[in-house]
């Protein structure tokens, strides 16, 4: 069989066995927001769609963590909260390891809300004010496994001592903590469900650069030791190459460009990418800059072509003829331009 | 278990914030009192005012309606410290018995406007759709009638009372007390820790009681003071009018009614229970607004700065 | 002659019952046409600083001691009314949240306009044209539609270009950048600082650059101030500090960037409490090289021994500084 054969049936039954099987599956999601201002300023201008996620497929191996990169508008966000059940998806299917995620009953999400966990971006928004920290992860543990009291405080003390607080900090209210505190609570909370899928949502962005790499750090960490499968959101190119198995590159609602982290940013096949890598300031090397004209895109009633056409430096008029499909390349390896 | 300088993940941020102080909730109160000049100020005389309402008339010698015609229209003196009036009662008991009577409507009112209106607007806006804009809708009317008109109507319609007098001025109320939990509740609801209790499985009974309403109840704390102050005044207004209190129960309005005739002859007739109605509405709007300067972030100054 | 020399500047927070130093002995000089990055975290007193130049602190913050000599003057002396005269006119200011900076009410350009026609006294007509062209220059496209649009419909990267327009119209010496790319995506980031990047070169401005991210000051400074706890740590070439830098500080914050393959070094520990530092190095908690005296002896800013140009001007608070070794 040759090379060629191989990738097709793989491609044809994806994951025969078991073990194959990717923990998530995302299949052609789909979300709108109307921007029209009500009722009748739609029937007057007609109606005003961004579709901040069209049509978004991927899949997240178990103990593998993906990158998903983009501007603001891209979707990126949106995607992650469409996969959580934060936000209502209007087309489209959410597969966790064999059960669908956006049919699943009151009764059957509580089950999946503990596979699924979310860190937020920022953790001065993301805890409540008025609930000590021992109350902030023992609700989780208390919905999901029953537990009180005294064998509940000694499993925060596990989580919190796990992200690296200790038990001085149970008793305290979130605005007694640093930024960097929080969002290690946050993190002791997702990890409390002990849940399948975290998904992290510009987890580090809003800390400081040295709170950063300690948050940072510690999410590498509890990844090796605890095996976990992540979904890690972020605009930062540093950071999803430093923590990222694969990257998903998103703009205007849709995937550009999918591939293992070292393909994607050494060899970067659509343009878009390459923009990104290129207006990415490096330390101690000034000058290598190269900025790319125009705005990010709003996806508001966009036409059928590439989102990026407008701002593309090798683009076509094809591009904004036709919709360009994600095509794989070679071996995992996607693109969506007509280009590459 | 590591030298490096990181220490990421066993023992992180040793040196974690020293001087964030606990504080239980009753030293936060304290606090805040010590701290803040006005909130003291307002406190101080309003533990005088309630200390004269409830205890005062005990430690005075004479009674509130115990007419002196041969010492009519006297002076402030030491044998009475406010004067007497027309029929020779001493003013300094009235003043005081007027007291309690202003603190009972006052407390009443503002109360019940607080346990009608807090529960309406915090279920009717949680609920949301046609129940919320129905809601706010009612809401609406009552506003549009000016408060004490809408109090005098009451009032006449139920006859003078105490307990009339508490659902009279408490009516007007309702919808501020509605419309402030249903905008604290609108907007907790969008803050992502709601939407984080959303994704640790939390159900919607447990999301309204555990997450939104602790964090809206202090803007009514606000609200319940500041009501004190207006209830205080509507009913001196009302007492004045004479549709409130009438004869012989005393109220501060009363007193003030009985004084506009004698304004020249004795102005300590007008000047004493006015100054006790103005103290008594000073206390609780400085409290409110010190209390409202705290919870704004805007205007709370605290360490943090880039 | 330096254009700004800043020479132990101090800055306090009065909260009340307590006080804060926000900015504690701080000294450093930007000559003419010389870009200086200010790097910081939160706290660090980068932002105070470039407040303190213009004078423009909250009422809270008072200048204790120092000065700061800009152009032959010591602006901390200064009153208000010549204050308003070097603002905008000789130095001007972009902030963070280009918002914040714009008038909602008023379209772009005549915003610019009231900037040429207050304080150079330009005509109506004038100031069009002058708005216009500077509109030109920082590069908005379709510069004559621009003028009548309100702030509201541009995006965030064009409403930096407007206040950047804003803040050079009367041809100031120097300009004050406070983290104006933090707020707006990469790629609009990449624009805005090959703009500045230009403007400095071609207008010969100063630039007074303050940001948290190192890679950005990298690019766009000739030398760098490392700012932590209100204190001045590090001042160099950006060359020479971010390729060899003598502070653990500045090190650490190099490590903290993530590398792919690489462990995160980074720094461990938070930042103190402004309300009460600790004893000696400010930064002796949170370091690995930290020794008994750190603890007791603050470090004073001591120039570097090397004498290479590049190393010219490097100067560093640490009693144990690493090796020059380039890394």
């Amino acid at each position: 069989m040759t090379d060629v054969e191989t990738e097709l049936r793989m491609m044809e039954v994806p994951g025969t066995a078991e073990s194959a099987r990717p923990l998530l599956s995302v299949r052609d999601v789909v979300k709108h927001f109307d921007v029209s201002g009500g009722t009748f300023r739609r029937l007057l201008y007609g109606p005003r769609t961004v579709k901040a996620v069209d049509g978004v497929s991927f899949e997240v191996a178990r103990g593998e963590t993906i990158g998903l990169v983009g501007e603001s508008g891209s979707g990126k966000s949106t995607t992650a909260k469409l996969v959580a059940r934060l936000l209502p998806v209007m087309a489209g299917e959410v597969w966790l390891a064999g059960r669908d995620v956006l049919k699943a009953s009151t009764g059957e999400m509580k089950a999946l809300r503990k596979e699924i966990q979310f860190i937020f971006q920022d953790p001065f928004s993301s805890l409540n004010p008025r609930m000590r920290t021992e109350m902030i992860i023992g609700r989780a543990l208390t919905i999901h496994f029953g537990l009180h009291g005294e064998a509940r405080r000694e499993r925060v003390l596990q989580l919190l001592e796990r992200v690296g607080l200790s038990s001085q900090h149970l008793e305290r209210y979130p605005h007694e903590f640093s930024g960097g505190q929080r969002q290690r609570i946050a993190i002791a909370r997702a990890l409390a469900t002990e849940p399948s899928l975290i998904l992290a949502d510009e987890p580090v962005s809003s800390l400081d650069v040295s709170i950063q790499a300690q948050v940072l750090a510690l999410l590498q960490d509890l990844r090796t030791r605890l095996g976990l499968t992540m979904v890690f959101i972020t605009h930062d190119l540093n950071v999803a190459e430093y923590v990222s198995d694969r990257i998903l590159v998103m703009y205007g609602g849709k995937i550009m460009e999918e591939g293992s982290t070292d393909v994607v940013m050494q060899r970067p096949l659509h343009p878009y990418t390459r923009a990104l890598l290129d207006t990415r300031p490096r330390i101690g090397r000034p000058g290598q800059m190269r900025p790319l004209e125009g705005e990010p895109a709003v996806p508001l009633n966009p036409g059928p072509g590439c989102r990026f056409a407008s701002r593309c430096p090798i683009g076509v008029t094809e591009c904004t003829e036709q919709s360009i499909p994600l095509v794989e390349k070679r071996n995992g390896h996607s693109v969506a331009c007509i280009k590459a | 278990m590591n030298t490096n300088p990181m220490d990421a993940v066993s023992g992180a941020e040793p040196t974690a914030a020293p001087t964030w102080r606990q504080e239980t909730l009753t030293q936060r109160v304290t606090g805040f009192f010590l701290r803040d000049r006005r909130a003291m100020v307002g406190m101080i005389l309003l533990v005088v005012m309630l200390f004269a309402a409830f205890v005062g008339p005990r430690l005075v010698p004479y009674e509130p309606d115990q007419p002196n015609v041969r010492n009519r229209f006297a002076a402030p003196s030491w044998s009475h410290w406010m004067g007497t009036d027309r029929s020779g009662r001493d003013l300094l008991s009235r003043v005081l018995a007027g007291a309690s009577i202003s603190f009972r409507v006052a407390i009443g009112a503002a109360l019940l406007a607080l346990l009608i209106g807090a529960p309406l607007g915090a279920v009717t806006s949680y609920i949301g759709g046609l129940v919320d804009d129905v809601t706010q809708r009612c809401m609406d009317a009552i506003i549009a009638f000016p408060a004490r008109l809408l109090a005098i109507v009451l009032v006449v319609l139920m006859g003078p009372s105490v307990v009339s007098l508490w659902f009279a001025i408490a009516f007007s109320s309702i919808p501020r007390y509605a419309r402030i939990i249903r905008g604290s509740v609108l907007d907790q609801k969008e803050r992502e820790y709601v939407e984080a209790a959303h994704a640790i499985g939390e159900g919607r009974l447990a999301i309204l009681f555990l997450y939104i309403l602790p964090n809206v109840l202090p803007p009514l704390a606000v609200q319940v003071t500041l009501d004190f102050a207006s209830a205080v005044t509507v009913e001196a207004s009302l007492s004045f009018l004479g549709l409130g209190l009438v004869p012989p129960t005393i109220s501060w309005g009363g007193l003030l009614n009985d004084a506009q005739q004698w304004l020249e002859e004795a102005p300590w007739l007008a000047i004493f229970p006015g100054a006790a109605l103005a103290l008594t509405v000073l206390s609780f709007v400085l409290i409110g607004d010190a209390i409202r300067d705290h919870l704004d972030p805007r205007t709370r100054r605290r360490g943090g700065m880039r | 002659m330096a254009l700004l020399e800043v020479h132990n500047l101090t800055v306090d927070f009065n909260l009340g019952v307590e006080s804060l130093r926000a900015v504690d002995d701080v000294s450093f000089t930007l000559e003419p046409g010389e870009a200086l990055g200010i790097v910081g975290e939160s706290g660090s007193g980068k932002t105070v600083t470039a407040l303190s130049i213009m004078r423009l602190l909250d009422p809270a913050a008072r200048i204790t001691s120092g000065q700061i000599w800009f152009d032959g003057q010591d602006l901390v002396t200064r009153d208000e009314s010549a204050m308003e005269s070097i603002r905008g006119r000789r130095i001007g200011m972009v902030f963070q949240e280009p918002m914040t900076s714009l008038n909602p009410g008023y379209t772009v350009g005549e915003q610019v306009a009231e900037v040429y026609r207050h304080h150079l006294h330009f005509s109506h007509a004038e100031a069009r044209r002058s708005t216009i062209e500077m509109f030109e220059r920082v590069k908005l496209p379709g510069a004559r539609e621009m003028f009548n649009k309100y702030p509201h419909e541009f995006s965030g990267g064009m409403r930096q270009r407007v206040t950047i327009a804003a803040a050079l119209a009367c041809g100031p010496s120097l300009l004050i950048a406070d983290e104006p790319t933090t707020a707006v995506d990469v790629t609009i980031q990449a624009q805005i600082l090959s703009l500045l990047g230009q403007l400095q070169q071609d207008l010969s401005l100063a630039l007074l650059f303050i940001s948290h991210d190192l890679a950005v000051v990298s690019e766009l400074c000739t030398r760098a101030a490392v700012l932590y706890g209100a204190q001045l740590l590090e001042v160099g070439s950006t060359d020479t500090i971010f390729t060899a830098p003598r502070h653990p500080y500045t090190a650490g914050l190099i490590g903290s960037i993530p590398q792919r393959g690489q462990p995160l070094e980074g720094i461990g520990g938070t930042i103190f409490d402004l309300r009460s530092p600790p004893p000696g190095c400010r930064f002796h908690p949170r370091c690995a090289y930290a020794q008994p005296r750190c603890g007791r002896d603050v470090p004073s800013l001591s120039r570097s021994s090397a004498s290479s140009p590049a190393e010219k001007g490097h100067a560093y608070a640490c009693h144990y500084p690493l090796s020059a070794m380039r890394k």
